[in-house]
């Protein structure tokens, strides 16, 4: 198991390969691998989505991503 | 005359087919169908969540499950709840799914006294010998049974039907769900060629675009506990491909990235693999056979939800309404899981000394017992391992896990008198004796009161734990 936290000015859905998997500034736990990123509700965020891969995460050090608002 | 119709009726009954799944002749929609998406748990009040998997194993496995729901039936919670109300999902194999299905069906009237009692209306029937005197002793059947679209399994379907599920279809397992709040019941078989576990769920059926709605359970009961060698595979026809396929399907967006995977882990590109195999164009039909091929513990489908999002469908509708295939990724994410419960329910057993008693060479059907036991038994070990290293990992997350093992291995030398009534269940569908049943009963209590995690699970949530085990009297000095 892989942990993400993925900060945004507001709350937001995250979508973690399209499947709605938590809220924006928590920690997410994620499979391990590569996974596309991206926020719910209005597009008013940069960068559109994010391709990461999530490997050797933990729940105390999730793997940090950032969205922000433009 | 009289000769005229015998071979009519002769001639109709060589013919006889069992009827194929029938294609899916509308767009994929994650709103119909027996599927996670439209069961009411994903909206439903889910901070207890309990988790079942019942094993397989015959009637001892079929008994062993029926004992625990009875023993979480009588644990009481605080808000007048019993811990059954808060099974959530019930992964079922072989024996186990008889038991799991029937709970789905029928709910708690299966535990009471009456009609739908379990123990009278399977666990002391003797499937075993009705199916026996089906395939040899009635013609109408031998006749039936040259057809080469009926074979065996066909038949055990119809005796499940006659016996235990009547003609309740997967509608009528999705209405009982929702009408009370049921468990969501994942009967597992293995799909032979691809070695792929295979759930009776419409998202299993969407990549083969099939509809399951109207096919009766004890088709999922009969393929889920088809031991190979006993029974024939399974046919399912795959229409993928077929004209009559009206299913919009497309593999879900998460494959496009996964293959990449195969170093960081390689479950994902399999899992690709796998369901790619149910769209290739020259897989014209699925062969089923026992679930305990893939998972005899049924555990890999929940630990897999607990883990993972991927699954065989794309999630659609709104980010905060989202309908998805089974995985428990957004009631964990979103905190609307406060305490897990897992209970892996195993009626595998650890039998007397056979084999190495003697020098001479164990039977063909030993060996190949022991052929097929031996995985099955090392991957449910595994897979239990795996589970609780998971929620080990776990330890100080919002989302609070407890596993607990029922499996009669755990029993002490202080109840082997009730240790050696379990093990010596065989694994048929042998009507069980009342001794057996009473084993049975003691196990599932024994097993329930001694695990610390069960214990624990139940002090967290301010509840009762059922009565503990009636302390065994000397039947002596009379």
């Amino acid at each position: 198991m892989e942990y993400i936290y993925v900060s945004f000015g507001e709350k937001r859905i995250v979508l973690v390969d399209g499947l709605a998997s938590g809220n924006t500034n928590d920690t997410i736990g994620v499979q391990r691998g590569t996974h596309t990123i991206t926020l719910g509700g209005v597009q008013n965020y940069t960068p559109p989505s994010q391709f990461v891969t999530v490997i050797n995460t933990s729940y105390p050090n999730p793997m940090k991503i950032a969205f922000t608002a433009h | 005359m009289r000769r005229l119709t015998l071979c009519a009726f002769l001639l109709s009954a060589a013919c006889a087919q069992y009827p194929y799944n029938p294609p899916m002749v509308a767009p994929q929609n994650l709103s119909e169908g027996y599927r996670w998406a439209t069961t009411t748990i994903p909206n439903d009040d889910d901070r207890l969540f309990v988790i079942l998997t019942f094993s397989g194993g015959g009637t001892r496995a079929a008994g062993l499950g029926y004992e625990v729901l009875q023993q979480l039936g009588a644990t009481k919670l605080a808000d007048g709840t019993s811990l059954l109300n808060h099974v959530k999902v019930i992964s079922s194999v072989s024996g186990g799914t008889f038991a799991a299905m029937d709970y789905g069906l029928r709910g708690e009237a299966i535990l009471k006294p009456g009609p739908d009692n379990f123990e009278s209306a399977f666990l002391t029937k003797p499937v075993q010998t009705d199916l026996i005197h089906a395939v040899f002793f009635n013609p109408y059947n031998w006749v039936r049974l040259i057809s080469p679209n009926f074979n065996r399994i066909d038949l055990a379907t119809e005796i499940y039907q006659q016996v235990l599920f009547g003609n309740n279809s997967f509608k009528d397992l999705l209405a009982a769900q929702r009408s009370d709040h049921r468990p969501f019941i994942i009967a597992n078989a293995t799909e032979l060629e691809l070695g792929a576990q295979f759930q009776w769920t419409q998202d299993q059926f969407d990549p083969i675009c099939s509809d399951l709605t109207s096919i009766p359970v004890a088709r999922a009961a009969a393929a889920s506990s088809a031991f190979p060698i006993a029974f024939p595979p399974m046919v399912l026809k795959n229409y993928a491909h077929d004209t009559r396929c009206k299913s919009n399907y497309t593999k879900p967006s998460w494959t496009a990235t996964a293959r990449s995977d195969i170093y960081t882990n390689p479950q994902r590109p399999r899992q690709i693999n796998e369901l790619e195999g149910y769209l290739d164009p020259a897989r014209l039909y699925l062969h089923l056979l026992d679930g305990g091929l893939a998972d005899n513990i049924g555990l890999r489908g929940p630990y897999h939800a607990l883990i993972s999002g991927d699954t065989f469908v794309e999630p659609t509708g709104p980010a905060a309404n989202q309908l998805t295939g089974f995985t428990l990724q957004p009631l964990i994410g979103f905190h609307k899981i406060e305490r897990l419960l897992v209970i892996v329910v195993n009626a595998g057993v650890s039998g007397p000394v056979s084999i190495d008693a003697v020098s001479k060479d164990p039977s063909l059907v030993t060996v190949i017992g022991g052929i097929a036991g031996a995985p099955m038994d090392n991957f449910s070990f595994d897979s239990i391992q795996e589970l609780t290293d998971l929620f080990s990992s776990r330890f100080g997350q919002p989302t609070k896990y407890y596993p607990v093992v029922i499996s009669f291995p755990l029993l002490t030398d202080k109840d082997k008198p009730v240790r050696d009534i379990v093990n010596n269940i065989g694994t048929s569908f042998n009507a069980l004796t009342p001794e057996q049943l009473k084993g049975l009963k003691d196990a599932a209590d024994i097993l329930i009161h001694q695990d610390p995690c069960f214990t624990q699970f139940v002090n967290d949530v301010n509840g009762v734990p059922p009565p503990p085990p009636q302390k065994r009297k000397c039947t002596f000095g009379q």
